[in-house]
């Protein structure tokens, strides 16, 4: 292993503004990650060529993947850059923007889409009344396993930026929301509102723009079953549409 | 929550659909008519043609029940192709190049079935005195190497769309739900394409040769 990294990053001064790439060399240290790189360049923000430029900006939180705040594209793919290990990865390490939302600055974006596809999804469950409602149903361990999966979810974005569906430009509300819908149209209390999420389902940006590349399974980086949810949202969503049209 | 618009997914759905039935149903049907050119004989193929020009309301079918299907599947496909964004070159798992390729497939089907309807179904009307097309015809038309290479090529690329498609159909329609499940029926929709495409080819072979 050479004493020194280098790293090539797509840089960008703002929302709107053209991206440059910056070449920076640090030096190596055991166990580094992406994060720690990143770390370096701040602490000296000087380029291969020796210009000292603007420190690096990114986004990280909890440093244990779990918050997916940190997520960027790292030699092509897409994924968590503090569970991006340097010894793992094949030099010179190259970091980009997550590539389906806007750049905010550098490594920066603005995942907004993906709040708002929640929202169109109900993923909550509607406890507020005027009355208690209750104690939820009682579910089964098995049921509950399952769940859980997805329940995992930190909507990170990794499965839309590899989407070949969902496009800067178009309104799919891509794999994690489909997750999540799923999620709750099984959850005890949040089930009430199935037929709500699978009616929004079938609107524009819904399941039907789903094209079974099936990138969101491979590069989730919980292992949340995407797939399987979104072929039982098939199902449901056009049991749904029958619904609607014989029954209503 | 606002009066739902079901459009968005009916009209792909019904996309989905029309590429099985009539589309796809038809499309193995012809391999295996075309097959017989091989596997049992020029005049047992020239047999089935006649049949199959004397089933009533033959002009009808050909329209409402294939042609009308085809352009419509085409075009709403071509509207689903425009807004995708294919990523191949970052991510080149398996699925991934399926779904590539299913739209490029989907493209080149588009150009040899529109060129092999006109000149294998629509311009001998105009051109010959033949009532019904016949083998010999069929076999003049393959001397010409270029269009050997041609239906080749437009063979196998529609072959290749009609399998992933059918395995696309299973996952769309909420059948092939689990993992185990769809890895099944990629191996059943592979057969099912191999089986077809050994009928064309056998076809095209016999026509090529004769």
């Amino acid at each position: 292993m050479s004493s020194t990294i280098e790293v090539h990053i797509k840089r960008q001064k703002e929302a709107g503004k053209q991206p440059y790439w910056e070449k920076f060399r640090v030096p190596y240290q055991a166990s580094m990650n992406v994060i720690t790189i990143l770390q370096e360049i701040q602490r000296n923000p000087v380029t291969t060529s020796g210009e000292k430029v603007a420190p690096v900006a990114w986004d990280c939180s909890c440093l244990e993947e779990v918050c997916g705040a940190c997520t960027m594209v790292i030699n092509g793919h897409v994924r968590q850059s503090c569970s991006a290990l340097v010894d793992k990865l094949e030099q010179p390490i190259v970091l980009e923007p997550m590539r389906k939302f806007p750049v905010v600055r550098d490594l920066v974006v603005n995942r907004q889409r993906m709040f708002e596809s929640l929202k169109k999804i109900q993923a909550w469950t509607a406890i507020d009344g005027t009355y208690d409602l209750g104690p939820a149903e009682k579910q089964a361990p098995q049921h509950q396993h399952e769940l859980y999966l997805f329940a995992r979810c930190m909507t990170c974005g990794c499965c839309v930026d590899a989407c070949p569906q969902y496009t800067r430009e178009g309104d799919f509300v891509g794999p994690a929301a489909l997750g999540q819908a799923y999620l709750f149209n099984n959850n005890k209390s949040a089930r009430f509102q199935a037929e709500e999420r699978l009616n929004a389902l079938m609107g524009e940006g819904g399941i039907q723009d789903c094209g079974n590349a099936q990138n969101c399974v491979r590069v989730c980086p919980k292992d949340i079953p995407l797939t399987r949810a979104i072929a039982k949202l098939n199902g449901a969503t056009m049991a749904q549409f029958f619904k609607n049209l014989l029954f209503k | 929550m606002s009066e739902s618009n079901s459009a968005p997914f009916l009209l792909r759905r019904f996309q989905s659909l029309l590429g099985i039935i009539p589309v796809g149903a038809f499309f193995a049907e012809h391999a295996f008519t075309n097959g017989l050119a091989f596997f049992q004989g020029m005049e047992h193929w020239d047999e089935a043609v006649a049949f199959i020009n004397g089933l009533p309301l033959l002009l009808f079918m050909e329209i409402f029940l294939i042609g009308v299907p085809i352009i419509l599947h085409a075009l709403i496909g071509i509207y689903i192709w425009i807004f995708c964004e294919t990523n191949v070159q970052h991510y080149g798992y398996f699925r991934n190049w399926l779904y590539t390729l299913q739209r490029w497939t989907g493209i080149i089907a588009i150009v040899f079935i529109g060129y092999h309807v006109y000149k294998l179904r629509i311009e001998w009307h105009y051109t010959t005195d033949l009532h019904i097309v016949n083998s010999g015809y069929v076999a003049a038309y393959f001397h010409e190497l270029w269009h050997v290479i041609f239906y080749f090529v437009g063979i196998s690329a529609a072959t290749f769309h009609f399998a992933n498609g059918l395995w696309n159909f299973g996952v769309k329609w909420g059948i092939t739900v689990g993992e185990r499940a769809q890895v099944i029926s990629c191996y059943i929709c592979t057969a099912i394409g191999v089986a077809v495409y050994v009928f064309f080819m056998a076809s095209l072979y016999a026509f090529t040769t004769a």
